[in-house]
């Protein structure tokens, strides 16, 4: 076996040994990346949607489902946290919900934290609906009435008994409704609660879910889309630079992102070491 | 008569419904809300149908001994212990064993659901799909390869959507990869969405009409 044809035979442990180590040393050394980050459009289309969402106006609530598991959380946590992170700054009602089940115990945990470090109350700032099985159902429901559907949050407490579900009804009273789902979810909110109901959705998938969503996008019936751990940086700086410039917060997706860019880097470069082999050995025979 | 009674259901509440979409009036809307509230209590009986066979299966590989059945006991086992304390710690009032967490005083089963959640599932889960990563670099490397016209293109854009995403920052790479997913990567995806959604339409016609069956168990 000549030099070229073991270039295309590499062991694959030491693929394996070369990527782990791409993605853990960016972590260790947290790699300072530049502090302005340019967004993506269909990043900033989501801000700028709820930066329109007015608090002291019509009063309108984000809704935000939790549709992802621990498995999508690298790439979704992110995206959740800025999200949540812009609806505290700007003051606006929120509520949480989940179509799995898994979704609701990560929505509390982000919830819990995040609330405690911009002094939000339970009850009166934000509320977590809690699951409910059967997404097709959930969903249209919640267009006629919210609390037909949840009569109590997640820790059995009345929706009537919360003030931060004064005037918030149905999906009229609801601002943008955000979807982050590592599935499909994101097609029963675009058929279920935009078509009959007008309400204006958006959604954060996982990258590999991203291809899937631009007709969607194009025929304006989401909002906007965050896809995957970068855009989760983007939004991440979008609301650091506006609400809190000189807040040190922690940015997950931001910190992740040179961990990201160096697996991917490994990847290119294999793809192309496997390429050269493929073309010299070709050559040859 | 076991397969007329569920093929006019069908087909009654099918057209009732698609029907019912179209008409703006109060008892219509009505209709809707209670045929959602039942869509809801099925939707629960599915759990019981999904564990059902979840022990069942499990238990078969046990008695049979088959491939890997030393696992089942395990997954048996998880799915008791997470149903009793989920169960346990969510009946009202339950306050038995009060240990303090994030400043709330809770039951010791919903603390114990909480961390069998936080310190086994999620990263169970987590280096599930982590170890993905590492497959798919060992398989891009052997497989991706410039064999023809069509894999140079798959790879020549493959080459620009990950560029454009580890130098987010560097604009143009970052419109261009932009640009392929929003004009050729979206036209692709409508016409396989139009299809499908064809394709939906027609066996959804087709089951309300009864000439689909497969659903009820086959198609005499």
């Amino acid at each position: 076996m000549n030099f070229w044809e073991k270039l295309g035979k590499i062991d694959r442990r030491i693929i394996y040994m070369v990527l782990a180590v791409a993605v853990i040393v960016p972590l260790i050394l947290t790699v300072k990346l530049p502090s302005k980050v340019r967004a993506m459009p269909r990043t900033k289309n989501i801000f700028d949607h709820i930066e329109n969402i007015d608090p002291n106006g019509e009063r309108k609530a984000i809704l935000l489902s939790v549709d992802f598991d621990p498995q999508t959380e690298p790439e979704l946590k992110p995206q959740l946290e800025a999200i949540i992170r812009h609806a505290f700054a700007r003051n606006i009602p929120l509520m949480v919900m989940a179509i799995p089940i898994q979704g609701t115990d990560i929505g509390l945990e982000v919830l819990t934290r995040l609330a405690e470090e911009h002094n939000k109350e339970y009850g009166i700032d934000y509320v977590l609906l809690g699951w409910k099985p059967s997404p097709v159902a959930v969903i249209l429901g919640m267009g006629n009435f919210i609390n037909q559907v949840f009569p109590t949050d997640y820790f059995g407490t009345p929706l009537s008994e919360l003030p931060v579900m004064k005037g918030i009804r149905n999906y009229d009273n609801v601002g943008l409704v955000m979807d982050f789902t590592g599935s499909s979810y994101y097609m029963a909110w675009v058929i279920y609660a935009h078509t009959p109901y007008d309400v204006p959705v958006a959604t954060g998938v996982t990258s590999v879910s991203v291809a899937d969503i631009y007709p969607f996008l194009g025929s304006k019936q989401f909002v906007g889309m965050l896809a995957g751990m970068k855009a989760g940086a983007e939004y991440e700086r979008l609301v650091k630079d506006k609400y809190y410039p000189d807040k040190d917060i922690f940015l997950r997706g931001t910190q992740a992102m040179p961990a990201l860019s160096a697996s991917l880097l490994v990847i290119i470069l294999f793809v192309i070491i496997g390429n050269i082999s493929y073309f010299a050995t070709r050559r040859k025979k | 008569m076991k397969r007329r009674i569920p093929l006019t259901i069908t087909l009654v509440l099918g057209i009732v419904m698609m029907i019912q979409f179209f008409i703006p009036h109060q008892f219509s809307q009505d209709f809707k809300n209670t045929a959602l509230e039942w869509l809801r209590v099925m939707g629960s009986f599915a759990f019981i149908i999904g564990l059902a066979s979840f022990v069942t299966h499990h238990a078969t590989k046990i008695r049979h001994k088959k491939e890997g059945w030393v696992y089942s006991p395990i997954a048996l086992g998880a799915l008791v212990v997470m149903a009793v304390v989920g169960i346990i710690g969510r009946a009202p009032n339950m306050n038995w064993l009060p240990v303090t967490f994030q400043g709330q005083q809770i039951s010791v089963f919903t603390y114990l659901f909480a961390n069998f959640y936080n310190y086994m599932m999620v990263p169970l889960g987590a280096t599930m799909f982590s170890v993905l990563a590492f497959y798919i670099a060992s398989a891009a490397y052997r497989s991706f390869r410039a064999k023809s016209l069509v894999s140079i293109l798959l790879l020549v854009a493959a080459f620009i959507i990950m560029l454009a995403i580890i130098f987010y920052n560097v604009l143009p790479l970052g419109d261009f990869g932009e640009w392929l997913l929003s004009v050729p990567n979206m036209a692709a995806k409508r016409g396989i969405l139009l299809g499908a959604s064809l394709g939906g339409i027609a066996t959804s016609l087709k089951i309300i009409l009864g000439i689909e069956r497969g659903y009820i168990g086959g198609t005499k």
